[in-house]
Parts: C-alpha cells; sequence; structure tokens
C-alpha cells in the first residue's frame, strides 16, 4: 500500500530530458547567431550605402549582387555621394540638382557642400558615382576634391541605374548644415 | 535481479535542475543579446581609394571586352623604335619629328602614336577590329582561360590591376573586378570616353586602388 503511495506521488522527469537538452540546443543556436551580428559590426557603425554588391546585372542574378563590395572599403566615414551625370550633378543628401551652369556660379551647391565636408573630412568623405560619358568631368571633380584633402571613393554607376539612397542619422546631421 | 537493475539506474533529477536553471540563464542572455543585434545593422563598405605603391596590371575594358596593356613591351617597342628613327634621321631634326609622326609600331592590339615621344609621352591606338576577351560569365572563368590565368599569376602582395574602362563596357569591367576582389586582389579603375586616347608618360594622375 505504501509503495504504491510512493510510485503515485513521484513524478518522472527521464521523459523530459531530451525536450529540455533540445532547448538548450536551440537556445546555443541563437545565442551564436546573435552573437555573429553583434561581432559583424560591434560598435554598430551606420554608413550609407548606395552600392551594395560586386555586380549590377539588370534582370540577371549572379549570386554577387548581394557580396560585400569593395573588400578594401570604407567602414567607418559617412560617404557624400556626388552622382556625375553628363550634363548635371545630384549631390546626396539631400538630392541637390547641380546643372554644369551653376558650377561656374561662386558659391554653388557643390561648393558649399565641399567647404562642408572640408570642414568635418575626419567623419566624412566624397563618393563619385560616375555615369557614362562624364570621363572629364569626373576626372575634374576628383582634382577638386583631392585638392580639398578630402578623401574620395570612386565608382563607375549605370546609366539607368537607380541611385536608393537611405541616409543614416550622421548624413541627416549633414543635410540640415548644409 | 530485478533489483539489481533498479540499484544501477541513475537519477538524474539534480541534473534536470542543473539543464532547466541552464536553459533560464539561456533564454535570459538571448534576450540581451537579442535585443542589441535588432539595433545593429549590416555594414556595407563603401569605395575608398588609397595609394599604392603595387606594380600595376594594366587592362583595357572596350566593347564590352577585355584588352590587356603589356606596358613592358610596349617600352621595348617604343625605345626601339625611337633607336631606329635616330638612327635613320642622322642627326636631323626636322626628320626625327617628321618619322615620328609616321612611324606606327604595333604592339599586340594597339599601335604606339610617338608624335610626343620627345616629351616622355606615348599614346596607344587601338587596332580596328582587333578582338579583345569576352568575359560573359564570371562563374565560368577558371585559371585555364584568359582573364583567369591573369589573376592566377598575379601575386596580390605585389600586383593590382588598373583597368581603363570606356563608357560601353561597365558591364565586363564589373564582372572582371568582382572576380579580382574574390582573389583579394587590389583594383583601381580610370574612366576613359570614347575617343579619349591612352596616354603613357610623365605629369599623370596618381591611381587610387579600391
Amino acid at each position: 500500500m505504501a509503495r504504491a503511495r510512493r510510485a503515485l506521488g513521484q513524478v518522472e522527469l527521464i521523459g523530459f530530458m531530451p525536450i529540455i537538452l533540445m532547448t538548450v540546443g536551440c537556445l546555443v543556436i541563437l545565442l551564436v547567431v546573435n552573437t555573429v551580428i553583434i561581432i559583424s559590426n560591434p560598435e554598430n557603425i551606420r554608413i550609407t550605402s548606395v552600392i551594395r554588391g560586386a555586380l549590377y546585372e539588370p534582370g540577371r542574378r549572379t549570386g554577387l549582387e548581394t557580396g560585400a563590395p569593395f573588400p578594401f572599403g570604407n567602414r567607418e566615414k559617412e560617404p557624400v555621394y556626388f552622382d556625375v551625370h553628363p550634363e548635371h550633378i545630384v549631390l546626396y543628401p539631400g538630392k541637390v540638382r547641380v546643372t554644369l551652369g551653376d558650377l561656374l556660379v561662386p558659391g554653388n551647391p557643390l561648393e558649399r557642400m565641399l567647404d562642408l565636408v572640408e570642414q568635418h573630412k575626419d567623419a566624412y568623405y566624397v563618393v563619385i558615382l560616375a555615369r557614362p560619358q562624364t570621363a572629364r568631368l569626373t576626372r575634374k571633380l576628383r582634382k577638386l576634391v583631392q585638392a580639398r584633402g578630402i578623401d574620395l571613393g570612386f565608382e563607375l554607376f549605370e546609366a539607368e541605374r537607380e541611385v536608393e539612397y537611405k541616409p543614416s542619422g550622421r548624413t541627416l546631421i549633414l543635410g540640415k548644415k548644409e | 535481479m530485478a533489483k539489481r537493475t533498479r540499484g544501477a539506474s541513475v537519477r538524474l533529477d539534480s541534473f534536470l535542475d542543473i539543464m532547466t536553471c541552464l536553459v533560464g540563464v539561456l533564454v535570459l542572455i538571448i534576450m540581451l543579446t537579442g535585443i542589441d543585434a535588432a539595433q545593429i545593422q549590416v555594414l556595407i563598405p563603401t569605395p575608398l581609394g588609397h595609394a599604392t605603391d603595387r606594380r600595376q596590371i594594366i587592362i583595357e575594358c572596350r566593347n564590352n571586352m577585355l584588352y590587356r596593356i603589356a606596358l613592358d613591351k610596349i617600352r621595348e617597342k617604343a625605345v626601339e623604335a625611337l633607336d631606329e628613327i635616330s638612327d635613320e634621321a642622322g642627326g636631323d631634326m626636322i626628320k626625327v619629328m617628321q618619322l615620328l609622326a609616321e612611324r606606327r609600331v604595333r604592339v599586340g592590339g594597339y599601335e604606339l602614336d610617338l608624335t610626343h615621344a620627345l616629351s616622355g609621352h606615348v599614346a596607344l591606338v587601338p587596332v580596328p577590329g582587333e578582338e579583345g576577351y569576352a568575359l560573359r560569365s564570371i562563374e565560368t572563368e577558371t585559371p585555364d582561360k584568359w582573364f583567369g590565368r591573369i589573376l592566377a599569376h598575379l601575386d596580390p602582395k605585389e600586383e593590382m590591376l588598373t583597368f581603363l574602362v570606356r563608357d560601353d563596357s561597365y558591364a565586363v569591367f564589373k564582372r572582371a573586378r568582382a572576380l579580382a576582389w574574390q582573389k583579394k586582389i587590389e583594383v583601381a579603375y580610370e574612366l576613359l570616353d570614347a575617343r579619349d586616347v591612352i596616354r603613357f608618360g610623365p605629369g599623370g594622375e596618381l591611381v587610387l586602388a579600391q
């Protein structure tokens, strides 16, 4: 009688053990994933990148579109983009359109942007997006940027390609100053 | 017999307690790291040029094809041609100028224009109809193919690739660059208009590797 009571009062927990072990396994995987995400960008630096892949081929999946471009590239400074078209330049942040005629006027938006970047060149730099038929214009722009001691990046950007610009917090600050 | 079996069984209750505590701790850590990880953005590097003293291997991208510019061979041929012109002219400067303007030396898919050779500049004129290498796919480019062979023989610590890209050849350039980057080779590039002449000599611009 006593043995039967004991048997009734005792809960068998052995079956619960595999469940606990599997839970621990899943939790460890989750922990590893979280850690990898944190390690990839430990200081949570945010920079604005409009080029997200090493390749751009419309209508064709190459597998490299999402592969990190610029293995020797910048990971610290905030880029200011000059999207150079044959007849005008678009400045990001702000999406300010500057025509070639505007460039002749002293104090034009491009000059103002360069002044601003020059003042904060430890935190900002210029990336030129060169569309086709802009070789001479981009060469002049590069000289202009380098003469001010501002760091420079350069990318060839297809004529039809859209600039998908989502500014980070730091760029917004620069945009407001401008 | 049944008694022996009961005696040999292991009591796992304490171990289960430890495991349950471990689950609790892990849940707590995951919650904390999860909050941190949710705020972190994937950092995509942006282009940034830097000066380099690596030896340049120059490739022109034209008509959506790749053409190698063998600079050493070009220099060698240019010096040979200048020596010949000097001998032919026999010290007559007008004849030297005339011969420089007329002489064409072929190196690979290019002709050397020596008109400005006296100032140390050599211009490269592409030979019409010359076929380059059409790099159509990066997946199929193996070390036994033209561009794959260049990459295979290139020493990333000592050498780099410099692309001179015409307006019509962005696609082939990006394929070639992606392959170079996969092999951790530094790449520099310069945009050229369709009719721009490739000129080598003093006073050029510093090419920044990216």
